[in-house]
Order: C-alpha cells, then structure tokens, then sequence
C-alpha cells in the first residue's frame, strides 16, 4: 500500500468502527469505491478487530528456551555466518557450541564457535575479549590456535578459528596417567604457547585440560586466548576478569573442575599474571603424569584450602621411576607464593624442553643400541613407552654448551625415536652440508611433469619455506653437547642424529627425497611423508611447523642429494609410491626401477627455473622462496 | 547510592532538564539486562517472560518511590519499554539463529484458549511487523511499545506521549488490529 493510502486507512477504520457492523459496507462501498487495495485492506481490519480479543493487552513472552540443546544444534547445519558454512556439531564448549565449517571463500576448513547470546550485550567484554583473542593469535605461535575471524550475524557473535583435528588433553588423560616423556612434550609445547603469549602481556587464566588440543601428529594447540572472563556466570570472586570460563548448566562436579586448576592467587581473587597461567600448567602436568588433580576436595571451599594450604602428595610416591627433575620443576610450577615460580614462561619452557630431550636420548640409548648398524629407514622405537625404559635419574646428563635454542623454536620433539642409519645420507667422518640452492618452479596445471609454465613466472603466486637442521652430536653412542639448530653449513660429525625442521606460510604438501651417492647407481628414498609423523601425510597446514623424526648420518662416503619438495596441491607421482615404498621391508627405499626412473624425471623437470634460498643472519635457518605451485629445493650433502 | 542517583535523574528530567536522560539511559539498561539476563538464563522449558515484571523489579531497585510521583513512574516505565523492546528482540534474535525457524519465542495469547485460536507469533515477526507500523503511524508503534514491552496503563501512556486518553485508546486500537491482522496473514501464509 502507499503512503497515502495507509494514512486513510486508519481514519476510515476509526470512522466504520463507529457504524453499526450492518452499515459498514455501504461506508466501504462509497470511501473506497475506485481503489480494491484499500477497500480490501479496511475490511479484513475490521474483521480482525473482533478476532484480535486481548492481543497484546497482557504482555507475556513465553519461553521455550532450548537453546543449546541437540535439537537447536542439528537445525544450524547448513546455516552461514558470513562466509563460513556450517558442517556439523563438534563438541560444546564452556564457551558456546563449537561446529565444523567451511569458509566457502577460501575454501578450508575451520571451526566455528558460536558466543552466547549473553556476551553480545556486554559490548566491553567482548572487546576485550576481541583484543586479547587477536593479540594471542598475532604471536601466530604453533601452539596457539589461530584465529581467522571474529564476527556477527544475526546477532550472534562466532570466532572462526583454525580447525585443530584431534583430542582434548581431557579426552586423552580419561584414559589414564600419561607416560612422563609424552606428557613432558604437552607440557613443553604448552608452556611454549604460553611464554609466546606472556612475552606479549597476555595471561591465559584458564589453562586447563579441556582447553588444550592434542592433534593427532602431536602437535599441541592453546585454545580461547582471552574467553577466560568473558563468561557472565557469577564469579567466584568479586573480579570478574579472574574467574575462569564455568560451564553453565552443568553438574557442579564439571564447575569443580574448573575451580582445580585455579592458582592461590586466583582463588583469593588477586590480580593474575602469567605466574598463574605457571600454577595451572602445573596442574595440568600433575594430572597427565598421575592421573589424579594435586588438589581435590568435595566442595569448593574444600577445594580451595586444598590450594592454599596442602602440598600435592610427591610423584615418586605415586609412579615408579619419576625423575627427580620433574619433581623439582613441580615444585616450582606450583609455589604457592607466586614469586618463587618462574620468572620468565620462557625459562620454563626451556626447562621442560631441557629435560624432555634428557629423558628421550635416555631412552633411546638404552632401547637399542641394537639395530644401530642396519635399519635404516626411519621407523618407531620398537615397543610402547620409551619412558618406562629410561634409566633412573642418577644417570649424569651429558655436558651441555650453552648454546641454547631461541625460546620460539618451533621444534616439534617426537616421543618415537626415529632413525635413519645406513642409508642414504651416509657419509665419512664429516660433513659438509653444502646448499646448492637451486630451485624450480613448475606449475601444476599438467600432471606432465616436462610441462613448462605458461604463465610469466612473476605473475605466479609466491611461495616459500623455512627449513633447518636440529642436530644431536653422539660420542660413543652418547650424545655430546647439546641439540643445536642449523641452517645446513656447519660441518658435522659422522653418527650425529638430525631431524629435518620445516614450516611454510601457506599450507600444500611436502616430499623430502634423498637421492643416493652417483657411483652405485642411482638411487632414491622418500624421507618425508615418513610412516611415523604426521600420519603419514605428506600435508602441511600453513604455519604447522613440521619436524621428522630423528636421522642419522652414517659412514659411508659419497655425495648426498636432498629434495625439498612444496607443492600446493599433492603429487600423485610420489602419492602413489607411498604403498610401495612406506614399509617396514622397503624403508623408504624406491626398490623399483620404474618408480625411480619415475623420480628421475620429477625432478629433472623440476629443475628448470630458479628460487632463492638465504640463511638468516644466525646461520639458524634457511629461507627459500619463488613463485608457482610448486617449489623445489636441492640441499646438496657433500662430506669428505 | 545509585538508588538516590536515579531518583534524582529521573526528577531532573522530569523537571524539564533533558540533559538527565542521557545519565539515565545507561543506568536503567544495564539493571535491566542484568535482570533480563539473569532471568533467561535460567532456561527453563515454557518459562513464561513478562516483560514488565523486569521492569517493575528494576523500578523496585533503582528508584525511591517516596520521593517520586506517578508520572516520574510513567516516565520510567516509558523508557523502560524502549530498552525491553530491545532486549527481548535481542535475545529472540539469537534464539531464533539457535535454532532455526524459529518460534520458541511465541506470544502467548492470554485469550487464545477461550477463543479457540492458537496464534502463535513470534517476536521477531511482532517486532518487524512494529516497525512497519511505525512507517506510516510512528506514534501508533510507541503506545504499542509503551503498553506491551513497558506495561504502561492508557492515563500512563497518555502522561508519556502528552496525548489524551481517548487518542490512546483508539490509536490503540488500530494498532493492535493492525499488528494482529498483519502476524496473522504472515503466519497463515507460512503454514500454507
């Protein structure tokens, strides 16, 4: 209807309401004679006057809340915020329901968490929270789960942040106590996250169980940078920002396991700083060893003094064979004078990390100095936990330089040792890692491995990667000095073990391939994708720091070639030699010749134009970047 | 503390000085989220949300009633309704993307049982249908916001806007009729 015509429409209803309900249509018959719209509008009006009874005259809003229920969650599949797609329901969170989603721009997965309705309305909250989740996101650590967007629709305000495929450390500690060597490893990566965070001023506050993601290549992820204090429930204490992310709704033995992790500080409601975040690591590294939290209590108030005032009962009472060291770093992660913690998150990590590498060499050597000579492509310990095999603490660790690693060394330790022995990247008594740094690029657009760019090569997208070398000298079988990290110029020493370090801005597939000494003909192995790592996939998300398992250089002499392969997408050539080739008879080895002339051609077709590789200022690291879909780095291995 | 300042804001304001209100605002809305809040999260099934019980408790807690008259209360009430209005659709806002389709946030009609209708509209629909009102009878919308979300009687409601009694009851009138006939056809047309 017009304007005009809905301005005449409420005098003529007042004007035929008047009438008696016999008179009306004449009235109608000579107001609205040359316009039905109207005409037909003011009747129906004047039907529903009678129909409409009391509407509106006793406000009352009824409430079928079900919000949050399965039923609400099953009818978001399909819906859209913004960009993102809804797939399906994860799991709920303290912090709303969390679903897997699509980003139809970009077209990745990622996880979708949608805020309750109760922080849209708390603008300054959820400021904060913006500003803070960003900020963590920013360190764009490995261990903290990146956040892509903070949005709303509808009202509804959701984060799409990274989608971390795996388990919560809850789920995993359910199953019982963690082996000491594994939940070190959580432990350090955490501690890693969180020093990343501190050294930009932002304190977790609720650093539990069910907010660390453990992926299923064991890669650790800090989830809800910043969510800590965004929750409306009543807090504990009189400062909301303190109190931790209490489920609602739940039975209050879920709250209680909130309140567990909870530093002395927080529980008299002071002020928190990453001293805090210290004291519930601690208590999260207490519980994956033993299986049961420090301090427990069937109240709150019971709870609390717990933390005030008991001393959690000591490891070795509780497990057999807990190293000492670990004791001591509990000590200190659960101080209850928050002074006597670590100074610094980075310490801390640097302390784990320290004695995580300690108690894995000690395992190592002690498991088998057996097959040192023969296997040799990179395969698990042979049998469960190295840990329970580790000697007790007594023995002396090796000498240390003090050279150390930089506190954000993204090194990913691996529970499994690893070895690559005999093999490929065998040389004589030492080594010099020489970069013959050429690089190819090749685009994808033919599964033709000879195709040659159409597109100028500047026009392409860019590409690049970080690689670098951690290296264990051993002596006599023992390690000597400690791990240090290398761009790949140092010379090293026969016997030394090495993992291959990697991480990218984009996300595609890597292939390590080593191709054998000339003179025995030729000869390839696939070093990565490896059975024992990343499921065995060669894909790479985008800033996941990948490392492999652990190498050894052996004695043989000769010249060794290393393939770094990156691609955007997967290539089917070296997809379809993983069945053959990644098995415990072939090691990795390319045994068929058709397979290797396969490879030969690969790479020589790869090689046609150029990258630029630099090691940075340190000799730390090395840096290769060029354009297209694919890029190729030869990292030649010359020893005498 | 707060109590006295909200009296003596909405006394100020009634008084004539406009500058009060933006103090006011503020105050009224976060108490009655706070209570809005507090109430839907208790979540129980069929729980039934009177807007103005909100905002009478909020009456009850911020303002000192010896000091006030029943035109500051009408005035309170007013502003109240704006603030409810907004809250309520808020929160049916999210409801509805919780679970889509809807209708969790139904009117219950008091009269519905007795009449044998069973209308239900939710308050989403009511809210949109209110701002078309409101395009062509804008003051038609504010008595309708008034007397639903804020509870005001019509002698209130006439106090507010500075119109007569009998101008409310028939706007009031047209403006029922009308969001009822308007909720109605929407309705019947989804069901078809």
């Amino acid at each position: 209807m017009t304007p005009e015509q809905l301005q005449k429409l409420s005098g003529l209803y007042h004007a035929a309401l008047e009438l008696e309900p016999q008179q009306r249509e004449a009235f109608l018959q000579k107001h609205c004679s040359d316009d039905d719209e109207l005409r037909r509008e003011l009747s129906q009006l004047l039907a529903a006057n009678e129909e409409a009874g009391t509407f509106l005259m006793k406000p009352s809003v009824k409430l079928n809340s079900e919000i949050g229920s399965k039923q609400s969650d099953a009818s978001l599949i399909g819906r859209a915020f913004g960009h993102y797609r809804i797939v399906s329901h994860l799991g709920a969170g303290g912090m709303g329901e969390v679903y897997l989603a699509t980003d139809e721009k970009l077209g990745r997965k990622l996880a979708l968490k949608l805020l309750p309705a109760e922080f849209a309305n708390d603008r300054e909250r959820l400021r904060r929270f913006v500003t803070e989740a960003k900020s963590a996101s920013a360190t764009a650590h490995p261990n903290i789960v990146t956040i892509h967007d903070i949005g709303e629709t509808d009202g509804i305000h959701y984060i799409a942040q990274e989608f971390v495929e795996g388990e919560t450390l809850r789920n995993r500690i359910e199953q019982g106590p963690i082996p000491p060597l594994e939940a070190l490893n959580i432990a350090q990566q955490t501690a890693n996250a969180l020093a990343a965070a501190h050294a930009v001023g932002i304190v977790h506050r609720d650093i539990k169980p069910e907010n660390i993601m453990l992926r299923h290549d064991g890669f650790v992820k800090l989830l809800d940078f910043g969510l800590a204090g965004m929750n409306p429930t009543e807090a504990m204490s009189g400062d909301q920002s303190n109190s931790p992310t209490l489920p609602k709704n739940t039975a209050p033995g879920v709250i209680m396991g909130t309140v567990n992790y909870m530093s002395p500080e927080q529980t008299r409601g002071h002020k928190l700083d990453f001293r805090s975040d210290q004291w519930s690591l601690g208590v999260v590294l207490y519980e994956m060893l033993v299986g049961e939290r420090p301090f427990q209590g069937e109240s709150m108030p019971d709870i609390f003094v717990a933390i005030l005032e008991r001393q959690p009962i000591p490891l070795a009472e509780l497990l057999d064979d807990a190293p000492a060291q670990l004791q001591q770093i509990l000590d200190k992660l659960l101080a209850k004078n928050r002074e006597q913690r670590y100074q610094s998150s980075a310490q801390l990590a640097e302390e784990l990390k320290r004695l995580h590498r300690r108690l894995e060499l000690d395992a190592e050597r002690n498991a088998d100095e057996v097959s040192e000579s023969a296997t040799l492509f990179i395969q698990p310990k042979p049998t469960a936990s190295p840990v329970t095999a580790a000697p007790p603490p007594t023995a002396e660790p090796p000498t240390f330089s003090t050279q150390s690693l930089p506190a954000d060394a993204m090194t990913k330790e691996l529970a499994q040792v690893t070895r690559l022995s005999r093999v490929t990247i065998g040389l004589a008594a030492f080594l010099i890692v020489g970069l013959i740094a050429v690089a190819v690029w090749w685009t994808m657009q033919s599964k033709t491995p000879a195709t040659v760019p159409a597109i100028p090569a500047e026009q392409l997208p860019e590409r690049s990667f970080n690689y670098w070398l951690t290296v264990q000298m051993m002596r006599d079988g023992k390690p000597y000095r400690e791990e240090f990290q290398s761009a790949g110029k140092e010379r090293y020493e026969s016997g030394s073990k090495f993992r291959f370090n990697f991480i990218s801005p984009q996300s595609g597939y890597l292939y390590l391939i080593n191709e054998g000494p000339a003179e025995n003909g030729i000869s390839f192995w696939l070093l990565f994708p490896m059975p024992t790592v990343n499921e065995a996939s060669a894909k790479i998300e985008a800033n996941q720091a990948m490392t492999t398992g652990r190498m050894t250089f052996n004695e043989n002499t000769g010249d060794e070639k290393l393939w770094i392969i990156w691609a955007a997408q997967a290539i089917n050539e070296l997809e379809n030699l993983k069945a053959d080739v990644l098995t415990p008879q072939a090691q990795g080895e390319l045994r068929n010749p058709q397979q290797r002339d396969t490879v030969r051609r690969l790479l020589t077709s790869l090689s046609q134009s150029k990258s630029e590789a630099e090691e940075d200022r340190h000799n730390l690291k090395t840096a290769v970047t060029g354009r297209g879909d694919t890029l190729i780095h030869l990292v030649e291995l010359k020893h005498h | 503390m707060a109590e006295e300042g909200i009296t003596q804001l909405l006394l100020q304001w009634s008084g004539g000085d406009r500058t009060a209100l933006d103090r006011l605002l503020p105050l009224v809305y976060s108490e009655l989220r706070r209570l809005a809040q507090s109430y839907l999260r208790r979540r129980q099934p069929n729980l039934s949300l009177e807007p103005t019980l909100l905002v009478h408790e909020a009456y009850l807690k911020l303002v000192n009633q010896e000091q006030v008259s029943w035109q500051n209360r009408a005035q309170f009430f007013g502003l109240s309704a704006k603030i409810m209005r907004d809250l309520m659709v808020d929160h049916a806002r999210h409801a509805r993307a919780a679970k889509r389709g809807g209708g969790n946030y139904s009117l219950s009609l008091s009269e519905a049982d007795r009449v044998g209708q069973s209308l239900n509209l939710d308050l989403l629909a009511l809210n949109e249908a209110m701002e078309e009102l409101a395009s062509f009878k804008p003051r038609h919308c504010q008595i309708v916001e008034l007397r639903f979300f804020g509870g005001l009687t019509i002698e209130e409601t006439a106090e507010v806007l500075a119109i007569s009694h009998a101008t409310v009851e028939r706007d009031w009138n047209f403006a029922r009729t009308w969001l009822y006939r308007h909720l109605k056809s929407i309705s019947d047309s989804e069901q078809n």
